[in-house]
């Protein structure tokens, strides 16, 4: 089934069981907004400032050792985060910032509310990316809270073009990822050895 | 031995490199081999998550009778009290608040500003499993400390959580008062309130000879061009953090007297829905001892009271 | 003791990578000689040979900030290694008498290089060699022809010898 970068994004939040996110909306974000709405296992924190919620998601983060998630839109919601990126990040702090962004075809352009959100966030964050298609969305968001966490924690940026949140496209997001990793496996083996590791790995999953 | 676990042995840790724990071996966890050896050379550097690292080394060590040298560790802390004399009159001094917040909460995520209510906390606060401090302390980001309490307070909504700050870094996020009341955080916010930026104004007094350019909060257009001499002839402060608290709907408690503290916090601690602001009015020329100037080493730290070379240089 | 290093960084073939490490060299005031980078057999990596000066112990520091860059998937220290090293360079030499161009083609001749474009007064000359090899050239061809030499670099590419090696 076909569903837009939007409401990609809002379930990929909710298979990485993010319970909180701090956001400010703005028009290059607004469709993000807009499939978050009424959505019940997400609570959306407002603040009145982006740096109060890059600091806020960085407290969450911190006394609860998950990844703390926020969304803010394009131009002077992406700078006024970088204050709170370079604080966590100097502190190796988990969080995945989601900052909107112009239209693909319009990046460069010095449009409304554009800056290089990418490049002036790369120095202060452990990784940071700009989706440019469509069918990268559900990859880029898993990979991106794996790279938070992981290894030495840090920050990663996400910048989402308005595009991309509109566009209709796969609803896989990390089961593509299984998909995929599934797909090479069967490459190397034959099938029948590959159904008996699946077997093995469901029902063989040591408790954590 | 110097055994650490995840420290970046950064300038503010080190003090002088190169008089830096000169007999020691130092033992290093770390999960980033960048921060391994990178500003002194360790002598055993383990790369890894500290939680494997130390569960491994759990695994292995053996029990030693150390009564004797807790002992040792105890005379030293009688003979070098951390708790200085202060000159306050009222008592309400950062020592008091911090150690009334250590009697009266359990369960506590205490986070702090940047500045002087930053190296208190961190001098004062006991630290416990049930109690935990969150600190700007790589980048010591003024503003911090309040919005990193509501994200903290959301995470975990049956601790109770305080922000410390001073009024200078509440003011850097206040507006966020507006997104505890709405969300119903009931968060406590001690703001240590002395009217200056008091780190730099500390630094101006021990290496400026008190010229105090651009640190005072009260000044106002009335003011003389050159002022050094804090008294009650000061303009009032601004804002009233009281009215101001009350504006957004949230309760405000000024304590000026040392008797007060413990009520405040009581009263903050028993809110269910809303926020607290308690604005702790201390001493203006409050200092943090003791205190080790940039570029000297940590034996040279100064307790208060020295002579000071005035020409001492701060880089 | 300050010396000059290579190393050779295989890195995800991403927009923005050249700009992370290139950032990385120059927020931390590392001191960059030369950088190439180009794709590889496999379309989704490139590789970059980066020219450096430092100490022991910055360069360690600076191999393992680059090891920690998640677009970075190798990082090779050719301090130690065997290895091709080639840089393309061209050189003009304008305002040529006839007696400049015998002396330009007996350069030629001796440093083995190949002189790609011509008229009556101007030469061009390829120099396709080592990082010495060009210093060693530009020295000479600057004594002889002065300020009528017109250079550009393009930094050195090096790969892991099988048995031989140069320097």
């Amino acid at each position: 089934m076909k569903i837009s970068g939007a409401d990609l994004f809002v379930k990929a939040l909710m298979e990485e069981k993010v319970d909180i996110l701090f956001a400010y909306p703005g028009g290059q974000a607004i469709e993000l907004f807009n499939a978050l709405y009424g959505v019940e296992s997400i609570k959306v924190i407002l603040p009145r400032h982006e740096q109060g919620l890059v600091h806020a998601a960085d407290g969450y983060a911190r006394s609860t050792g998950r990844v703390g998630v926020c969304l803010v839109t394009s131009g002077p919601g992406a700078t006024n985060l970088v204050t709170g990126i370079a604080t966590a990040n100097y502190d190796s702090v988990p969080l995945v910032c989601f900052t909107g962004q112009v239209p693909t075809h319009l990046i460069g352009n010095d449009a409304f509310q554009e800056v290089d959100t990418v490049g002036i966030v790369r120095s202060i964050s452990k990784y940071a990316i700009t989706v440019r298609n469509r069918e990268d969305l559900g990859m880029i968001i898993k990979k991106a809270f794996y790279i938070a966490k992981s290894g030495k924690p840090g920050v990663v940026v996400v910048d989402l073009p308005k595009d991309i949140q509109q566009k209709l496209g796969s609803d896989l997001s990390a089961t593509w990822v299984f998909m995929e990793v599934m797909r090479l496996i069967m490459q190397l083996t034959n099938v029948m050895c590959c159904f008996l590791l699946v077997y093995v790995l469901m029902t063989g999953l040591p408790e954590r | 031995m110097l055994f650490s676990i995840g420290v970046r042995f950064n300038d503010r840790i080190t003090g002088k490199i190169s008089e830096f724990a000169k007999h020691a071996t130092i033992i290093h966890i770390d999960i980033d081999p960048a921060s391994i050896s990178r500003n002194i050379v360790v002598d055993i550097p383990i790369i890894a998550d500290a939680r494997n690292a130390i569960g491994a080394l759990l695994d292995k060590s053996i029990s030693l009778d150390i009564e004797d040298w807790k002992e040792q560790i105890n005379s030293w802390k009688q003979l070098h009290p951390l708790d200085r004399p202060q000159n306050s009159v009222s008592g309400v001094t950062p020592q008091a608040i911090i150690h009334e917040i250590n009697a009266l909460f359990d369960n506590l995520i205490i986070t702090t500003d940047v500045g002087q209510n930053q190296l208190w906390t961190t001098q004062f606060l006991e630290i416990t499993e049930t109690k935990q401090m969150l600190t700007s302390g790589g980048l010591g980001t003024m503003g911090y400390g309040f919005p990193a309490a509501m994200g903290a307070k959301l995470g975990n909504p049956k601790m109770d959580v305080i922000s410390i700050c001073g009024d200078g870094g509440m003011q850097m996020n206040i507006q966020e008062m507006a997104t505890a009341v709405v969300h119903e955080l009931p968060i406590i916010i001690c703001i240590l309130n002395n009217g200056y930026l008091g780190n730099v104004r500390q630094w101006q007094e021990m290496f400026f000879d008190k010229r105090y350019s651009t640190t005072c909060m009260k000044r106002r257009e009335s003011c003389p061009v050159i002022c050094n001499t804090p008294s009650e002839d000061c303009p009032a402060y601004t804002p009233d953090f009281i009215r101001l608290a009350e504006s957004y709907g949230a309760k405000g408690i000024r304590v000026q007297r040392v008797e007060d503290i413990k009520p405040a916090l009581l009263e903050a601690k028993a809110a269910i829905k809303s926020p607290t602001v308690i604005e702790f009015i201390i001493e203006r020329e409050e200092n943090v001892w003791p205190i080790v100037p940039p570029g000297n080493s940590l034996a040279e730290m100064f307790m208060g009271g020295e002579n000071r070379n005035a020409e001492q240089k701060v880089d | 003791m300050q010396n000059k290093r290579w190393i050779s960084l295989f890195v995800e073939n991403e927009v923005g990578v050249l700009a992370r490490i290139s950032g990385l060299f120059s927020g931390k005031s590392y001191n960059l000689n030369s950088l190439t980078a180009g794709t590889t057999e496999d379309t989704t990596i490139s590789r970059m040979t980066i020219s450096l000066t430092s100490d022991d112990q910055t360069f360690e520091q600076i191999k393992k900030q680059l090891n920690r860059s998640i677009e970075v998937i190798k990082v090779l220290d050719f301090s130690e290694t065997d290895i091709h090293m080639k840089e393309l360079m061209f050189v003009k030499i304008c305002n040529c008498t006839g007696e400049d161009m015998m002396e330009i083609n007996r350069i030629i001749d001796v440093f083995s290089l190949e002189l790609i474009d011509s008229d009556t007064h101007t030469a061009l000359v390829e120099c396709v060699q080592t990082e010495n090899k060009n210093n060693d050239l530009i020295n000479l061809l600057i004594k002889n022809f002065g300020g009528r030499v017109e250079i550009i670099r393009g930094g050195s590419v090096a790969i892991e010898a099988i048995r031989l090696s140069e320097s």
